[in-house]
């Protein structure tokens, strides 16, 4: 399902970026890398991806901040933006999918459940101008 | 003791100096080494061989280590086999995917034979009790085959596991969930070897009181398994209906998805086996949903999901335990860290705190005589000197009441060979080398709770087969013979 896909990941630490990295492009997915607030504007600038994956927690800015960024952009307000994150804790989800993220999949990654808990929130349709 | 008692290993390394060092070191100590020169040669020895041990290469052409590692533990049958991760590389990162990956440990080239043998050792440690576990698991499912095929209805536990876990793929039922139900559906009649000969045939016994009994027996017999309170619920309630017209009454309020799966498949399957065509089994249950004994959708969802690719008596069924997602085998723990300096104690809790495990700190071992302590999984201790006052203290909690099976981690720095072997026979199970190194703190951590996890499984295991086995040989002649002609090993 993630075959050809792009996806977005924002995500400041090196050992979950490597992990997301290894499982995507396990999956045939496309990655994009941004490690800050502004390296993520500027990916989603030159290249929209089908979805962004991100840290609740990035330099420059915070998760949600960026996702009202996201939102407010009518190019970009149809993009799915999953957290990630590793408050896991009750409330936590209800104020995740308030403030408008589709989902979040929480830290530490669990390999095996990690492409199948991310496909749900992929668009059925591929962008037309998707690669 | 020859190679294969002591071990089977598996070393792959394309650089044929590095692999020819390590097979020197390894069969040097007795280990039956099988060496592999890249990433697929590994694969496909793995299918062959059940290893208890497998040291993968970072970087091997074909298919690098990640890649090996992540297939192997993708697999149900090479999922418990230990890997050991080498990597050249300084970089934490590198290690760290690794381990993430489900690799069990990791060594930094060049490699010391001390430190590569003790990795092995524990690691095997841990494979061995696995594969007593699976042994145990195996002559459950056994008990299953024989009680179908003595009521003449070979393969109805598995066609019940295989319909229940498609219907909650479909579902999307959680793959630690759908485990468990799984298990619930392959059990679920268990508890009929309770019956006596007359009760256990339902021809005779219909209506027949003691035939009722079967739930709540194979739930009795599940009893003593931590972490199967799911699978319970699922043996317990299978002749339950969402009406409560079943039996036995239910306890705790509504039956959950699992239970409601299950019920569907089993009585399906039943139908069939009565005689009935699946057109005519599927009209009674969607009758039976009409009068609210299940939910209408999730008959509709099953009757569809069956017409697609029908299972049928005396057809050919596919292995359940292939439908479930392998679950990462390392769920977080409850790690009490001792007695450590301030700085160590901050460093620990991080990386115990980021790698998902819960942390709490004491200033000594706990003493579980005192119904106050808190309990944990797993110590790390950090005790100020490696002295005689120390090993007392560690002897005391390791002989004292729980502390046999909770894994002490004890935090050294370069201590003599002497020091080290009187706190290992004191009762410490691991070392952690000063200054800590986190990937080695998480890695070490993961072994010893699956050790623990394993520990206790494999007697509670144990005790519901041996309950099993000595109900139905006082209730049934033909059980022992029935049992031993499908598992010629039996008893082990």
């Amino acid at each position: 399902m993630l075959r050809g896909r792009t996806v977005l990941v924002v995500e400041d630490n090196e050992q979950n970026m490597e992990l997301v990295e290894f499982l995507l492009e396990e999956a045939n997915a496309r990655i994009i890398k941004a490690e800050d607030a502004r390296t993520a504007r500027e990916a989603m600038a030159g290249d929209p991806p089908d979805l962004v994956l991100m840290d609740m927690n990035i330099p420059g800015s915070d998760g949600t901040s960026l996702l009202y960024e996201i939102r407010r952009r009518p190019a970009w307000e149809r993009i799915p933006v999953v957290a990630l994150t590793a408050l896991a804790m009750r409330g936590d989800r209800e104020r995740i999918l308030s403030a408008g993220f589709q989902g979040y999949i929480s830290k530490p990654i669990n390999v095996q459940t990690f492409l199948s808990e991310l496909s749900p929130f992929l668009p059925t349709e591929r962008k037309e101008n998707g690669r | 003791m020859n190679g294969s008692q002591k071990g089977r290993i598996l070393a792959a390394d394309d650089q044929p100096e590095n692999l020819e060092l390590l097979a020197e070191i390894l069969t040097s100590e007795g280990f039956e080494v099988r060496e592999a020169i890249d990433g697929e040669e590994a694969l496909e020895a793995a299918e062959m061989t059940n290893f208890d041990c497998v040291i993968l290469d970072v970087m091997m052409p074909r298919l690098d280590g990640y890649h090996v590692c992540r297939s192997l533990k993708t697999r149900r049958r090479t999922r418990f086999i230990p890997v050991i991760m080498l990597t050249a590389l300084s970089d934490s990162t590198d290690k760290a995917l690794g381990l993430n990956l489900g690799a069990d440990d990791y060594l930094s080239k060049p490699v010391y034979p001390a430190e590569l043998i003790a990795r092995v050792r524990s690691l095997i440690r841990i494979k061995r009790l696995r594969d007593e576990i699976d042994q145990a698991e195996a002559t459950l499912l056994t008990f299953v085959k024989a009680i179908d095929a003595r009521l003449g209805r070979s393969g109805h536990s598995e066609r019940v596991a295989v319909n229940s876990l498609r219907l909650a793929t479909h579902l999307g039922l959680p793959a630690g969930e759908a485990e468990s139900m799984g298990w619930g559906a392959i059990l679920h009649d268990i508890g009929m070897v309770s019956l006596s000969p007359h009760g256990f045939r339902r021809e005779d016994a219909e209506i027949s009181q003691e035939w009722k009994t079967h739930p709540e027996a194979g739930a009795r017999f599940l009893s003593g398994i931590s972490g199967f309170e799911a699978v319970r619920e699922i043996v317990r309630n299978h002749h339950q209906r969402l009406d409560g017209s079943g039996f036995p009454a239910l306890e705790g309020g509504f039956p959950s998805l699992g239970v409601q799966i299950v019920s569907i498949t089993n009585e399906f399957d039943g139908l069939l086996l009565a005689g009935k065509s699946a057109e005519e089994a599927g009209q009674d249950l969607r009758l039976a949903a009409g009068q609210k004994a299940y939910r209408l959708d999730l008959v509709n969802e099953f009757l569809r999901e069956d017409e697609r690719l029908p299972y049928r008596p005396g057809g050919p069924t596919p292995d359940w335990q292939e439908l479930v997602t392998p679950l990462s085998s390392s769920s977080p723990g409850r790690i009490a860290i001792v007695a450590a300096t301030r700085a160590n104690k901050d460093t620990l809790s991080h990386m115990l705190q980021t790698a998902g495990h819960h942390v709490l700190h004491l200033e000594t071992l706990p003493d579980f005589r005192n119904p106050l302590a808190e309990d944990f999984d797993l110590a790390v201790f950090e005790p100020s000197a490696l002295d005689d006052r120390t090993f007392g203290e560690i002897r005391r909690f390791k002989a004292g009441p729980g502390g046999a099976e909770r894994p002490l981690l004890l935090c050294s720095g370069p201590h003599s060979r002497n020091a080290r072997q009187q706190a290992v026979e004191a009762g410490i199970d691991e070392f952690l080398p000063l200054p800590l190194d986190g990937l080695e703190v998480v890695a070490r951590v993961k072994s010893l709770l699956r050790q623990q996890l394993y520990f206790r499984g494999l007697d509670q295991f144990r005790t519901a087969v041996k309950e099993i086995d000595e109900t139905a040989r006082k209730n049934h002649s033909w059980w022992a013979s029935g049992v031993s002609r499908l598992r010629p090993s039996f008893p082990a």
